[in-house]
């Protein structure tokens, strides 16, 4: 695809940017008096809270459906989203062998409508879905159908959850949304290792959880894990020496450097004038405001001190 | 008809072809930025119209070129040169070349810079007229292209009429 044809996508969202939150409003919101009173800041901002809704979930939606109208073929960019279509896959699983209701746990934006993926669950014929959706929607079901293992099931969704944002990524013509998702698989393959090291799983079952994404050699990575060796070097020599350090601490810690590191990789798209990745920056630029919102607005109802907050917030791309 | 006209003509024509070509994309691809940007807020569209106007004039020069062209050897006034020869129409097809080239090409890039530019004016609408001299600047290289094409008609008319 011809990067000019991404022109017009590119101006509306130049136009959105502008009301992306900056770092003062943040510290505004971080220094807010209660739950209330950054409720209405981010109302003021333009933020629309849906009766009895998420207000950070509408943002996303709202942002999804912006880049869906504005680009030429959104289906290139469905790997923003795809995700969620697994996580509301993970959630009609459970919902339905637990016989509670399942849309209260659907997350959006979603490439597949969310009822849809209840409904096959419920009504056990996943031939409505799409193909990446439904071999896994297959397999997770007898999964817990036939062993009562939600935690395989678990696994298996998650598993595809990565390969498919990482093959739906390639599509998309973008080096920046690759590096996101290999990230994200990366991410993902250290924390199975060492959870399962430390949780007694057996070392087949750490690499059957692991995505096969080609990025990491996982069975040098669970062996490290196992016999609580570093694995930061490994990661390095995987092509991300940017979270080493981090590979081998805490989660929450990993979690943060990865989302700062997407946060400094998108940044080089603010300059950029056509092409897909000014629209993939804006995405993943509103999904880290959200995040901080979200972590913010939990701490403010739960009257969490300033400090502890500013701790936990990310870096943003503004 | 001879040789030789059919020739000069033919550089006329792919003068003001490609300065259109080159127009049509590059006002095309500033017309998605904006359509872009004045979606998102309508009182913008003086600003981006003006960027948009900018690739528009390679066209232009293009028409303008042709249009010499075809006055200089007559075809527009009714009184062809006789006895045009392939070496001298083949000196008019030359002559129209800098505008054909340089009009497709700066046309082209004036169209990206000025997309650029309607960027500029989506995030920081106070700062709309550097974007314009930006986008501006391209015009440089198609008015030396004109400027060459029409120095060299009237050149080459003066020398066949002087042989």
């Amino acid at each position: 695809m011809r990067e000019t044809e991404y022109a017009y996508a590119v101006a509306r969202i130049r136009a959105n940017e502008v009301s992306l939150l900056t770092d003062s409003d943040m510290n505004q919101l971080i220094s807010a008096e209660d739950y209330g009173s950054a409720l209405r800041m981010l109302t003021g901002k333009g933020w629309a809270e849906p009766a009895g809704g998420d207000i950070c979930e509408a943002e996303m939606n709202r942002a999804w459906e912006l880049i869906k109208e504005s680009v030429p073929k959104a289906e290139l960019l469905e790997a923003l989203v795809i995700g969620n279509d697994f996580v509301n896959l993970k959630a009609a699983v459970k919902t339905v062998f637990s016989g509670i209701e399942t849309g209260d746990y659907f997350v959006y934006p979603s490439v597949c409508p969310p009822e849809k993926i209840g409904k096959a669950v419920r009504e056990n014929d996943f031939s409505d879905l799409p193909p990446y959706l439904a071999e896994t929607a297959y397999e997770a079901y007898h999964a817990v159908s036939g062993s009562q293992d939600g935690q395989s099931a678990e696994m298996i969704i998650d598993k595809a959850a990565l390969e498919t944002a990482l093959k739906s990524a390639e599509k998309a013509e973008s080096e920046l949304l690759v590096k996101i998702a290999s990230l994200a698989c990366v991410t993902a393959n250290i924390k199975i290792a060492r959870r399962s090291a430390k949780t007694g799983k057996s070392e087949q079952f750490a690499l059957d959880s692991m995505c096969d994404c080609g990025l990491t050699d996982n069975e040098k990575l669970v062996a490290a894990a196992f016999a609580g060796k570093e694995i930061g070097p490994i990661i390095s020599d995987a092509g991300f020496p940017e979270i080493s350090e981090e590979a081998d601490g805490d989660f929450s810690a990993l979690e943060m450097k990865c989302d700062n590191l997407i946060t400094r990789w998108i940044q080089d798209a603010r300059y950029l004038v056509f092409g897909p990745d000014p629209v993939i920056a804006y995405y993943y630029a509103k999904t880290a405001e959200t995040k901080n919102v979200r972590i913010i607005l939990s701490a403010k109802s739960a009257g969490v001190p300033t400090e502890i907050i500013k701790q936990r917030v990310r870096d943003i791309y503004v | 008809m001879n040789m030789g006209i059919m020739i000069a003509i033919l550089g006329g024509v792919i003068a003001a072809a490609m300065g259109g070509i080159g127009s049509a994309i590059g006002v095309g691809t500033v017309g998605q930025a904006a359509a872009g940007v004045v979606s998102e807020d309508p009182s913008k569209f003086g600003k981006v119209l003006i960027l948009q106007i900018l690739p528009g004039t390679q066209g232009l020069y293009g028409f303008l070129v042709a249009f010499l062209l075809l006055v200089r050897i007559g075809v527009m006034g009714g009184q062809v040169i006789e006895g045009l020869t392939v070496a001298q129409g083949l000196m008019y097809f030359a002559a129209c070349m800098p505008m054909a080239f340089g009009g497709l090409a700066s046309a082209i890039y004036q169209g990206k810079a000025a997309a650029a530019g309607v960027g500029i004016v989506a995030k920081k609408p106070e700062e709309s007229g550097k974007a314009i001299i930006f986008a501006a600047m391209v015009e440089t290289y198609a008015v030396l292209a004109l400027l060459i094409s029409i120095l060299a008609i009237f050149n080459i008319t003066s020398i066949i009429t002087a042989a």
